[in-house]
């Protein structure tokens, strides 16, 4: 469904992403993890046509998506790492917009609106503005846009940040159903656990490089390390974690 | 049948993209870039209805001058109502363009697409075409909203004033019709330049280079602006003379071309209105035509770019000049750790946020048109500074002043500000020293500047006198405004002058007597011999008290407040160790 060929993208001449190549077929989940600075920002904000590659290409379906980025957004979800959404207007009033905007029916757009708001527990707050929500209730509501046209590509880009515990859960169990239901999804995230329990494949960027690209449960076996944290300490780690909270601590001690 | 077709068209209509991003887009132009609270909300209705209030107060100003029973008893026989209105049109329509070049200027950072929206709306299947078309039209309906709100009072109230006693409903339609044009044009005219001339920049300029002299550009735009208001009065002297063609520097002024508009519509123009008039369309269609042509460039240069270009913004650059300068402040004036955290903190938030300058920036404007006006109709003295050359400085640093002030209760971004929300001063009144010290210490260079200005056209006594009363001004009208300050400088949750503005525009407006008119005149009168600057001693010793004795009442108040009036605890603890 979703092929990355040789994707680079320099900010004047400093490659912040270079040769980055993968594909994500319907059903599967890439989980894609690396430190701060690694590229997958940047690499998201290519998957979605906010930026042109300085060479490479995204392939959805076997098209360049530039080609047709109307068309390409027209199957895409994407929840941006920052909720950064318009203040004045109410939830309601947001998600109204995104649907009409992605050319949803009313009667249906309205019913999709209604019913996930109630299962994110947002149906209370739905016409509050913005501004008043918190940063876990405005992460649901990107979610909610994200999922109302029942896109075939989600890309997701630290969609943890400020959920609470529940709303956690039930995205981690979410995730998992839309890869049964045959969704492509692109996950990035810090959180190694998550990653490790609900993607079916991995990428792991270092320096704006791939270090490793594989399926997740072969990742550590080919590596010959224990866990998934392992593996990605020893991938992408510069430094030793003991010893600098031991640091850490000495100099707040001080 | 029909109502259920056109409400079918209707629903079709709200459901295209067009619609929806031209509704989004003006709602960010209305409620700020980036409002992050109701009070802004709630801010937009109070400003439409300010709005319309300065047409609305000249227009019954002027019934006294078109009363058919006021003009017999003046013994004004002859009357030409057109002739006689021109002026008072004048001054309409530089009010029209006064309004809404200021109402462009205060939306100025939200004309432009911007990050928010690259965010929001890119990853969305639309067109940027569209989403370019429909944030054009969004812009001609603001500045449509904003002329018509202008205007409105003004539109129906003059010309029933001027008709008040003509009996002919075709007389008041041509000076409805002439009025109307005249301001309305002028009023799309000031909108469009001022955002054609940020579209010029932003189009040719990158963001960065756009972004450090975006202040500097509005503020020059605010100055133009204020000074096109600040002579309005004395041209519409010249166009009650009628000495118009002997006057060629007017034929450059914009609100003469849509005077000659006005007095075309009314079927009265003579051949110099006439050709003003012709000037005054030809001027609109290409304002509007370059604000058009340069919002394009601009949206095809920066709106597809937008996610490249670094979230840091052009002014953020660590400010490590003063680092000597700083030390000596440590020792001399800012004694305490917390008056030297907040000091930079207030210092570095006013030189790199937006809101702030802006606000500075206004009030410094309109200092240096009053002070520029004074001395310009006051003359200059060759012997010695007249009375109008003493308060001009003043006027100055009254503004700027009162301009510091102000910005100091307006809040800067949660993000930038979080920290010192937290930190609480030791004592009452030490935020309210605080900000008189840090204002003090803006303004000293101010003083420094004016005084070496002094020395250099007069003498160096002249300078040291300008500059020791500057400075003894300076500090009791510090003092007098920080006396209710109880939070750091741009810390305020909520901006306290947001509930009796028009009362403090007004104490405002009469305090330049107390600071810059009469203390103006005793240093003239001291030109013959300084000792008589000794009568300001007993002047400001009075006024020193009284602020003594407010500060400790206000104190006292604060006291109360803070610790008696208490409620009782919501929460008790249950004590299970017991």
């Amino acid at each position: 469904m979703l092929e990355v060929r040789r994707l680079t993208k320099r900010y004047s001449s400093l490659p912040a992403v270079q040769d980055v190549s993968f594909s994500i077929a319907p059903g599967q989940i890439l989980g894609c993890l690396g430190p701060n600075g690694a590229g997958k920002s940047t690499t998201v904000k290519m998957l979605i046509g906010l930026l042109q590659p300085s060479s490479g290409q995204v392939l959805f379906n076997g098209a360049d998506i530039h080609s047709d980025l109307v068309g390409y957004r027209k199957q895409l979800g994407y929840v941006p790492e920052e909720p950064n959404l318009y203040p004045y207007l109410s939830g309601r009033e947001y998600l109204e917009m995104v649907g009409t905007l992605r050319g949803m029916e009313r009667r249906q757009r309205e019913r999709k609106i209604a019913d996930l708001l109630r299962l994110f527990s947002l149906h209370s707050h739905r016409d509050g503005s913005i501004a008043s929500y918190s940063k876990g209730m405005r992460q649901r509501i990107l979610l909610i846009a994200a999922l109302l046209d029942n896109p075939a590509l989600l890309i997701f880009d630290e969609p943890l940040s400020g959920l609470d515990v529940v709303t956690a859960l039930v995205f981690k169990n979410l995730l998992r159903r839309l890869g049964e239901c045959g969704k492509a999804v692109f996950y990035c995230s810090h959180v190694l656990e998550v990653v490790e329990k609900v993607c079916s494949h991995l990428l792991i960027l270092r320096a704006g490089q791939v270090v490793a690209y594989a399926a997740a449960d072969e990742l550590p076996k080919v590596r010959k390390e224990a866990s998934l944290e392992e593996t990605f300490s020893q991938l992408v780690s510069e430094v030793d974690a003991q010893q600098v909270s031991d640091e850490i601590i000495q100099v707040v001690a001080a | 049948m029909k109502n259920r077709e056109v409400a079918q068209h209707s629903r079709n209509f709200k459901d295209s993209p067009l619609y929806q991003l031209a509704k989004l887009k003006l709602g960010r132009m209305l409620y700020g870039a980036n409002a992050e609270s109701d009070e802004i909300e709630a801010g937009i209705g109070v400003a439409l209805s300010l709005l319309t209030l300065p047409g609305a107060f000249l227009s019954l100003l002027l019934f006294n001058k078109y009363g058919s029973l006021l003009r017999l008893l003046r013994g004004q026989v002859r009357f030409d109502p057109y002739a006689s209105s021109l002026p008072d049109e004048y001054l309409f329509i530089v009010l029209a363009m006064l309004v809404s070049g200021g109402v462009a200027l205060w939306k100025w950072d939200t004309l432009f697409l911007d990050r928010r929206d690259t965010v929001n709306l890119v990853p969305l299947p639309v067109d940027t075409r569209q989403i370019f078309v429909a944030s054009l039209l969004a812009i001609s309906l603001l500045a449509l909203i904003f002329c018509i709100d202008v205007n409105a009072a003004s539109a129906v109230l003059f010309p029933l004033v001027v008709s008040a006693s003509q009996e002919s409903f075709l007389f008041f339609g041509k000076i409805a019709a002439g009025h109307v044009l005249g301001i309305l044009a002028g009023s799309l005219f000031s909108f469009a330049a001022v955002f054609a001339i940020a579209g010029v920049f932003l189009a040719m300029l990158p963001t960065r280079a756009f972004q450090a002299i975006s202040l500097f550009l509005r503020s020059l735009i605010a100055v133009v602006l204020l000074l096109l208001f600040a002579s309005a009065f004395r041209v519409s002297q010249y166009i009650a003379q009628g000495a118009v063609p002997r006057h060629v520097g007017l034929r450059y002024l914009p609100s003469m071309w849509f005077l000659g508009m006005c007095q075309w519509a009314r079927g009265a123009a003579g051949a110099t209105l006439r050709h003003f008039a012709f000037v005054g369309l030809i001027a609109l269609l290409i304002t509007i035509a370059i604000g058009a042509l340069a919002y394009a460039l601009a949206y095809s240069r920066h709106f597809s770019r937008m996610a490249e270009v670094s979230a840091e913004r052009a002014g953020s650059k660590v400010w490590r000049a003063g680092a000597i300068g700083s030390r000596i402040l440590d020792v001399t004036v800012l004694r305490t750790p917390f008056e030297r955290a907040a000091f930079r903190f207030a210092l570095r938030t006013l030189l790199r946020s937006d809101r702030p300058r802006m606000a500075v920036a206004v009030f410094l404007a309109i200092g240096f048109v009053a002070a520029s006006q004074l001395v310009m109709w006051n003359g200059i003295g060759a012997e010695g500074p007249t009375t109008a050359q003493y308060a001009a400085p003043l006027v100055i640093l009254y503004c700027c002043i009162l301009g510091l002030r102000y910005a100091f209760e307006a809040p800067v971004e949660l993000n930038a500000n979080w920290i010192f929300r937290f930190l609480i001063a030791p004592t009452l009144d030490e935020c309210a020293v605080l900000a008189g010290k840090t204002i003090f210490l803006f303004v000293l260079p101010v003083i420094v500047a004016i005084a070496g200005v002094f020395v250099l056209r007069w003498s160096l006594v002249a300078g040291l006198l300008e500059g020791m009363v500057l400075i003894v001004l300076s500090a009791t009208l510090i003092a007098g405004l920080v006396l209710t300050f109880r939070k750091l400088p741009f810390t305020c949750a909520k901006a306290g002058f947001q509930h009796n503005a028009l009362v403090r525009i007004l104490l405002h407006v009469l305090g330049v007597a107390g600071f810059a008119i009469v203390p103006a005149g005793i240093q003239h009168w001291a030109n013959a011999s300084a000792v008589r600057l000794l009568v300001l001693v007993p002047m400001m010793g009075v006024v020193w008290w009284g602020i003594c004795v407010r500060r400790a009442e206000q104190l006292d108040i604060d006291r109360q407040i803070v610790f008696w009036d208490r409620g009782q605890d919501e929460l008790e603890l249950l004590n299970l160790n017991a």
